[in-house]
């Protein structure tokens, strides 16, 4: 291949499997944002955070000469269990204030793996964590993706995805109808939580290195562009959204861009994301696949409701 | 702020009321919103709430399903004494209510809020969903929430609007949904907060033939509403609020030829 480069100089072949696997990584985070957001109407400005348990999870286990699995069951209990205290003070704040709440938890983790450096080496970092080979990468994010795209979707039109989806509506309506909001809620931070860590956990595996610099505001930011473009509510257009925010950020590294902004790409790429996300609020809202309303009995289970 | 009484001192529920009020006292600022109102509701009857718009009604409803928090007095439903209620506790112990302005999930179709409501399924738990050996318990109570829902819809006259979003639906299909949705939910009490308000002469018809017969089926109603043919012909008994106090109870005959409520509701014309 070897005469196209990008800015790094890295080949056709390289770019196109980093971005398969961050397509991934970054699938990850946004299903599991699209869940809390989506579907149940948790407005978490701290998604990144489940993603940086998963992470942390990883290096810390590595910086204290733990096994791998070690890590990757960490990761993944610390991130259902942060989702889940999470969901705790829900109870008593309004959306916009749990919002703000979630900011500050991201931002505390942040602050706390900087500052407390016998965890995972402080602002530094931990580098050369175990690589793990590519196939096994992308099969467990083939597999995870996959699995949670059809779980969503299967989800969404049973009773637990309705009992959400009124969450998201009209929360008095189900307190009216006996459901305990917090359980609900406590369920898919749980859930959601856990898939972000898992988020995490590839990407350290994949990168070798952990610092606190990976996991900033921005992250946030770009996956909830990623769920709006792509279609809150809808899992497949979820997807899309990520592919497609992917596409364009690797795009760029292709565009004589240099000479415009002195080099500084990541600047010009935020720009350019910040632009997007404009137009979309501006012409299309709902995002490009837009979530579907659920219909009988073609719906989900329709073949068997039909049989009744 | 109203005098707290102890509970030795309120006077103990009859057998027969599924529920009663002992002078419940809310204030709101300097407003005085309910003002010692005590009510019962015998089971298996229809009762019925009226009065001026701001005496109270609402208000009631609201002190008496947690949403809203009283000063004073005492709530007990089904003989026991509820101290703090919250909206879904009530309606797991079969307390459900309406709201005057309809509550329901825009983005929802009709159908989909008749399945939502009937309460307890291996459907709702996180867990049960994702592990394929429940696949056909799922299945079959999905099978009969559409069963259910169907029915309902066709009962109320949406089936025509069965699979439209919430969100497109006119004021008093509105009322009929939310009608459906707390019978849906298999209460024991219902409180109504004007169910028919809006919705046109032939539904009306329907909506009271209904509940009758959830009535018949064992269901007790309490009920707000200004269309007064409806509450007389509906209600066993009226209670009658004006500026948070109860001013006359009675049957509906009384309470139409009660001076008081002629003077402050019903008006001399009627």
């Amino acid at each position: 291949m070897g005469t196209v480069r990008n800015v790094a100089g890295a080949g056709v072949s390289e770019v196109a499997q980093s971005t398969l696997i961050f397509v991934g990584i970054y699938g990850m985070l946004a299903l599991s944002l699209n869940l809390q957001y989506g579907l149940t109407g948790l407005l978490n400005f701290g998604q990144v955070v489940f993603f940086a348990v998963g992470g942390y999870a990883v290096a810390v286990a590595y910086a204290h000469h733990l096994p791998d699995w070690a890590g990757i069951a960490g990761g993944l209990v610390a991130g259902a269990g942060l989702g889940i205290g999470m969901a705790l003070p829900s109870r008593r704040l309004a959306e916009e204030f749990w919002a703000l709440l979630s900011l500050g938890v991201a931002a505390f983790f942040i602050i706390i793996v900087t500052n407390v450096s016998w965890l995972a080496n402080g602002s530094l970092g931990e580098y050369g964590i175990t690589l793990w080979p590519t196939p096994a990468i992308a099969i467990v994010l083939a597999g995870a993706l996959a699995s949670l795209t059809v779980g969503t979707e299967l989800v969404r039109k049973v009773q637990f995805g309705r009992v959400i989806r009124g969450i998201r509506d009209d929360a008095l309506l189900v307190q009216s109808l006996g459901r305990s909001v917090l359980r609900f809620r406590t369920a898919v931070l749980g859930a959601s939580g856990a898939i972000g860590a898992l988020g995490g956990i590839v990407y350290a595996h994949w990168i070798t290195y952990i610092n606190p610099d990976a996991f900033g505001l921005s992250v946030t930011l770009l996956v909830f562009t990623m769920v709006l473009l792509g279609g809150s509510g809808n899992s497949y257009g979820v997807l899309v959204g990520v592919a497609l925010m992917q596409l364009l950020s690797v795009g760029l590294q292709y565009l004589p861009f240099q000479a415009v902004t002195g080099g500084d790409l990541a600047l010009l790429q935020q720009a350019i994301y910040a632009i997007a996300l404009m137009l979309l609020l501006i012409f299309r809202r709902q995002g490009l696949l837009p979530e579907r309303t659920v219909t009988y009995p073609r719906a989900g289970l329709g073949r068997w409701v039909r049989r009744a | 702020m109203g005098q707290v009484s102890r509970p030795q001192d309120a006077a103990p529920p009859a057998a027969t009321d599924i529920l009663r009020t002992d002078r419940l006292t809310k204030s709101f600022g300097g407003v005085s919103a309910l003002d010692q109102v005590s009510i019962s509701v015998r089971t298996g009857a229809i009762t019925g709430i009226i009065g001026p718009n701001g005496s109270g009604k609402s208000t009631l409803f609201d002190v008496i399903t947690g949403i809203v928090r009283r000063d004073a007095g005492h709530i007990w439903f089904d003989g026991r004494e509820m101290d703090k209620p919250t909206l879904d506790k009530c309606a797991r112990h079969g307390l459900v209510r309406t709201f005057q302005v309809p509550r329901v999930a825009a983005s929802m179709t009709v159908l989909e809020h008749f399945m939502l409501a009937p309460p307890g399924a291996p459907g709702e738990s996180l867990g049960q969903v994702v592990a394929p050996w429940r696949f056909r318990r799922i299945a079959s109570d999905e099978r009969a929430r559409f069963a259910g829902a169907t029915s309902m819809a066709q009962t109320l006259g949406l089936q025509d609007v069965a699979n439209e979003r919430a969100s497109s639906l006119s004021g008093g299909q509105l009322k009929l949904l939310s009608v459906g949705v707390a019978l849906m939910a298999r209460p024991r009490l219902l409180l109504l907060d004007e169910p028919v308000a809006g919705v046109n002469a032939s539904m009306i018809e329907v909506v009271m033939r209904l509940l009758r017969k959830a009535c018949a089926e064992g269901v007790t109603v309490l009920v707000i509403e200004h269309n007064m043919s409806v509450m007389w012909e509906l209600c066993e008994k009226v209670h009658v609020l004006h500026a948070g106090r109860v001013i006359a109870e009675g049957s509906a005959a009384e309470m139409q030829n009660n001076r008081l409520v002629i003077d402050a509701y019903l008006g001399r014309s009627t």
